[in-house]
């Protein structure tokens, strides 16, 4: 009899679960709700000449082994633990941008002599103005004996990434690009001012090294609360 | 006899005292070194090294005038049998607001003397992709997300932002800011009457813009 009375309790339960809820199936995706508003928003006044553009796409993988570290009787081990793979491979694309920054400019960059005229430009910036993963393209491979990569380590890992990009400005020669294109916007429109194309001289401060490119990147775009971006393997 | 029984009496004593002060010793040096152990199960939480591809370089000439940067937290939920699975992101994008100067048309400046007289195209978004989706943060996760679900939680952040951003106010404010600027340099250049309009035509959208649009 208590058996009987327990099964029906079951069925009953099971009955009242279906009928209260909103969908027939259960991956069924709801009507998404915005809840919550912009957190921050920040407007600047600015006056920079994007002069060249480059479009980086970087493949970020990471083989997630899980290790037995520790010392035992004074000696040291470290060891992979099998209990299964666990890998990940994000591609993703980000865009650079090297400007010149205008705000400061002012007669002092000009020099006139004559017919001919000097224009010293300031210092190009490199900045990364966006970056897109290629969600559709992401590959997984988990073990059954482990957990899926959460949104949280994906995360984690694309910040690397492009940490990683960031770091790599120096090597790929966008400052050069960005002056000469520069030349290229600023001579044809001094010379729709009545300027003669060989009396336009567009120069910069000085040449710069490799060691100076890495004070060109702008701030913002380093993370100040990040750990991530120096700590790509070695 | 009863001197071998005292002997192996002696023998046995002996060997009981050796094999407890062995055991002591052992006890002894097994807790020193004991002492230190330390078992851990770690993750390695870093990246691969893989290397950086540049897949193009192009030539621009966008003058920014106004940078809107914004933060837009979205959230997504979907009911199951037993409650609720939700993803919350926060994400991070700059819209930048100005001139297109590969969009001038010929003959856009005009001298005369010291006085010049400018024409602009319009001020527009100039880069459509600007959100930086890498620096996203995850906020929270329950159940299991696709990319589909991602995907749509991105153009849902960035019609957002646009809507945040892209007001009158700020296009109006980045024209004020764009008159200003040019004004300046060309005083820097020795123009004293300046004159600046702008094109009263819609801003030209890239392609990759268009399919992005709500």
């Amino acid at each position: 009899m208590k058996q009987y009375l327990l099964h029906i309790t079951i069925v009953f339960i099971a009955i009242v679960s279906f009928s209260c809820s909103n969908n027939t199936g259960s991956e069924a995706p709801s009507k998404s709700i915005d809840t919550i508003p912009a957190l921050i928003m920040q407007v600047k006044q600015t006056s920079r000449l994007y002069t060249a553009e480059y479009n980086i796409r970087k493949i970020v993988t990471h083989d997630d082994v899980i290790r037995l570290k520790g010392t035992l009787f004074n000696k040291d081990f470290d060891m992979p633990v099998p209990i299964g793979d666990r890998k990940i491979a994000i591609p993703m694309n980000a865009k650079l941008k090297a400007y010149i920054d205008f705000s400061e400019f002012s007669e002092k960059n000009i020099e006139r002599n004559g017919n001919k005229i000097t224009i010293i430009l300031p210092d190009p910036r490199v900045t990364l103005t966006g970056s897109k993963i290629d969600q559709k393209n992401i590959k997984e491979f988990v073990s059954l004996t482990r957990s899926y990569f959460s949104d949280a380590e994906m995360s984690d890992y694309e910040r690397q990434g492009r940490a990683s990009i960031i770091a790599s400005i120096p090597q790929l020669g966008i400052i050069e690009t960005a002056r000469e294109n520069a030349a290229r916007v600023l001579i044809p429109m001094v010379e729709q001012m009545g300027f003669g194309e060989k009396d336009i001289t567009v120069t910069y401060r000085k040449q710069f090294g490799n060691g100076d490119i890495n004070t060109l990147i702008d701030k913002q775009n380093i993370e100040t609360n990040t750990s991530t971006a120096t700590s790509i393997k070695k | 006899m009863k001197k071998t029984l005292i002997t192996l009496n002696r023998l046995r004593t002996t060997a009981i005292a050796v094999a407890i002060i062995v055991v002591a010793v052992m006890i002894f040096w097994l807790v020193r070194v004991s002492k230190n152990n330390e078992i851990t199960i770690t993750a390695d939480n870093r990246i691969d090294i893989t290397p950086e591809q540049i897949q193009s370089i192009k030539a621009i000439g966008e003058w920014e005038f106004l940078s809107i940067t914004d933060e837009e937290m979205v959230d997504t939920t979907r009911s199951r049998l037993f409650g609720n699975d939700r993803l919350v992101r926060i994400y991070y994008g700059t819209m930048r607001l100005g001139i297109n100067m590969h969009h001038t048309k010929p003959g856009w400046i005009k001298p005369s003397g010291d006085s010049v007289s400018v024409t602009l195209p319009p001020v527009e978004l100039l880069d459509h992709d600007f959100i930086d989706e890498a620096r996203t943060r995850s906020f929270h996760e329950s159940g299991r997300w696709t990319a589909e679900d991602r995907e749509a939680m991105y153009r849902r952040a960035h019609r957002m932002m646009k809507a945040r951003g892209l007001t009158p106010a700020n296009i109006n404010t980045a024209r004020n800011n764009a008159d200003a600027q040019m004004r300046s340099m060309l005083r820097a250049i020795g123009f004293r009457h300046i004159t600046i309009r702008f094109e009263n035509r819609a801003p030209l959208l890239p392609p990759s813009a268009q399919h992005r649009l709500p």
